[in-house]
């Protein structure tokens, strides 16, 4: 999917862990963390990442954020090739300053013994976005105004706050030097359910207010599809399907998505009938299944999935899905 | 906001470290001011092997200097020696345990290594050669005990940045664009303080006694009063067997010895309990 005006470009990234080897003429085995990944982001949009635990999306944000190398694949931004950040160190400063990330866990993403402050004031004096201490402590506390905490949290330690608080800490410590393209890796999930709404609109506020794009990740269907513009599913490594909002509830979304979407809870007394109850577990991603890697547990599985893995199809315009059940040779058989 | 207790809430009511804070406090106290009002003993008086009395308030010895004087004069140098030694020991321990566990590859593999091997060492014999080579001075005593001393801090550094380089907000810090040094000596090197800080303790503790050892051995310096002079000296002029016993000579600097170390155990093992949240009951 070349697409010029795209902020973000993924192309065929793959990241392979290699396993530890038990016997000394093993063959070497890896875990297929990610594999083959092809998507992009455009500028000012939301594109949500979803998929069981151990399906790879934050190995994909780390591996894109050259938080650990990659194996293969090409990562673009604005243009330029930018793979593991090897570029020249002005334009990795910017980079690093560009694309942020809100972490899982508020808890453990905050240094325990760094006052608040100082935690949101050094990345901005290490990229530039402030030239003096002074500076940016001001910047800091109008920051924290903006997410709604007390300016007085600067001389703090992050202790003394509840998870939605340190949650928006990070937020700030985020905002501080000036990103255009935001991860947030599993940012609401930690957080009680009231909170994770809060959290969630002062996403969507801040979007407007720092023109960022965002890419959010989540294990959480709904939560994903209430912020998302347009919403990548991966199972098991690889992206099954990349769909728009409005496409998610159409008739021609992958089985997995099916039954991502039928979870979703619904504030309703009456039954539902349709509520689709995968089976087992998220297979090893050491060995993944041949063909397609959902086959063994998908509730429409043909013998055919088995044996060959489906290729990325366009099955409306902008949406894209990895199935045989929309190969054009079967449609035109049903 | 919730205010939890801190470190001093439980340290100040950990009565075990505060008999240990005291008692270093005293030492320091002793060793410091108290050379300003004593004068160094030297020469000889007339006043051979007196028992303790008002005058003399822990006894003279064979050659009539005052056995509390020279006490003091060695606290001193008791002082001087755990210091020198606990800070040689943390320049060389602290960065080279921060580098072998933060980083892979060869280097880490290479301080490892010189940790094991420093740690396997016959010590004392060592230290004999090294203090006969080098010359008896109090500043090459604390040279050898700083440099037979490091990897004990190397290797808790070690340990403790292993733990910590798995944390998130040290992937949060490179995350946000701060270099290796700034996040290896900032971020990493704040979280382990509370264990290296207590192993340095138990490094000034140990340092005194070897110190100890060291100059009763003979190869301590010979100008300067140190507890383990005072004990040679005694031991020379067969004071512990003698009869009638002159046992205030050599039981008063012994005595000194074993209140340092357990001082400053006590403290270091306080500091562990009240720096570990587990360790606070």
């Amino acid at each position: 999917m070349p697409d010029s005006e795209a902020l973000l470009r993924v192309e065929h990234l793959s990241k392979f862990f290699p396993v530890k080897k038990h016997r000394l003429f093993e063959e070497q085995s890896y875990v297929h963390a990610v594999e083959d990944v092809s998507f992009s982001v455009n500028a000012g949009e939301t594109l949500g990442i979803v998929g069981e635990s151990g399906s790879g999306k934050s190995t994909l944000a780390r591996t894109i954020l050259a938080l650990t190398p990659s194996t293969s694949g090409d990562v673009y931004y604005q243009g330029e090739k930018i793979t593991d950040f090897k570029v020249g160190h002005a334009e990795q400063k910017r980079l690093r300053s560009q694309m942020q990330m809100i972490f899982q866990d508020p808890y453990a993403s905050l240094n325990p013994k760094l006052k608040i402050g100082d935690a949101i004031s050094e990345p901005m004096l290490a990229n530039g976005q402030a030239s003096s201490r002074a500076e940016a402590e001001k910047k800091t506390r109008e920051l924290l105004e903006v997410v709604g905490l007390r300016p007085e949290v600067f001389d703090r330690y992050p202790h003394e706050f509840s998870g939605g608080q340190r949650q928006r800490i990070g937020i700030v410590r985020a905002l501080a030097v000036n990103p255009k393209l935001m991860f947030c890796d599993e940012s609401v999930s930690a957080l009680d359910v009231s909170v994770q709404a809060q959290v969630l609109n002062l996403f969507n506020s801040l979007k407007n207010e720092f023109n960022l794009t965002y890419v959010f990740i989540g294990h959480d269907l709904s939560v994903v599809r209430y912020i998302s513009d347009r919403i990548l599913v991966m199972y098991l490594g690889k992206v099954m399907e990349i769909t728009g909002y409005d496409q998610l509830f159409s008739e021609k979304t992958h089985p997995y998505t099916q039954a991502l979407v039928s979870a979703i809870p619904e504030p309703s007394t009456a039954p539902r009938k349709n509520r689709i109850i995968l089976e087992g577990d998220i297979p090893s991603a050491v060995n993944p299944p041949k063909g397609c890697r959902f086959c063994q547990r998908c509730f429409k599985a043909m013998p055919e999935c088995s044996e060959v893995e489906p290729e990325m199809r366009e099955v409306e315009p902008g949406h894209f899905v990895r199935c045989h059940l929309y190969d054009p040779k079967e449609a035109n058989e049903r | 906001m919730q205010k939890r207790k801190g470190f001093l809430y439980y340290f100040v009511r950990n009565r075990n470290g505060m008999i240990g804070l005291a008692g270093v406090l005293l030492i320091v106290l002793v060793g410091t001011i108290g050379p300003l009002f004593i004068p160094k003993p030297e020469g000889y008086t007339m006043d051979i092997l007196l028992a303790p009395s008002s005058e003399h308030w822990l006894g003279t010895d064979n050659v009539g200097l005052d056995i509390f004087a020279e006490i003091v004069w060695g606290a001193r140098t008791s002082l001087y020696v755990s210091i020198l030694a606990m800070l040689i020991a943390g320049v060389i321990g602290i960065p080279l345990g921060l580098i072998c566990g933060y980083t892979h590859g060869i280097l880490a593999d290479i301080i490892d290594a010189l940790i094991d091997i420093f740690m396997t060492l016959p010590m004392l014999p060592l230290m004999i050669i090294m203090a006969a080579v080098m010359g008896t001075s109090i500043t090459n005593v604390a040279l050898i005990l700083g440099i037979f001393s490091w990897p004990q801090l190397a290797r808790v550094t070690k340990n403790q940045t292993l733990k910590i380089r798995e944390q998130q907000y040290i992937e949060a810090a490179s995350c946000l664009g701060i270099s290796k040094g700034s996040i290896l000596f900032k971020h990493v090197l704040i979280n382990t303080s509370g264990p290296v800080f207590v192993n340095m303790t138990l490094v000034m503790a140990s340092a005194v006694l070897t110190e100890a050892s060291l100059s009763f051995l003979g190869l301590g310096d010979p100008t300067t009063w140190s507890w383990g002079t005072i004990l040679k000296r005694a031991w020379s002029q067969n004071a512990v067997i003698s009869n009638p016993n002159p046992w205030w000579w050599w039981l008063m600097p012994s005595l000194c010895v074993v209140i340092y170390v357990v001082c400053f155990n006590l403290l270091g093992t306080a500091l562990n309990d009240c720096l570990n949240p587990k360790g606070r009951e």
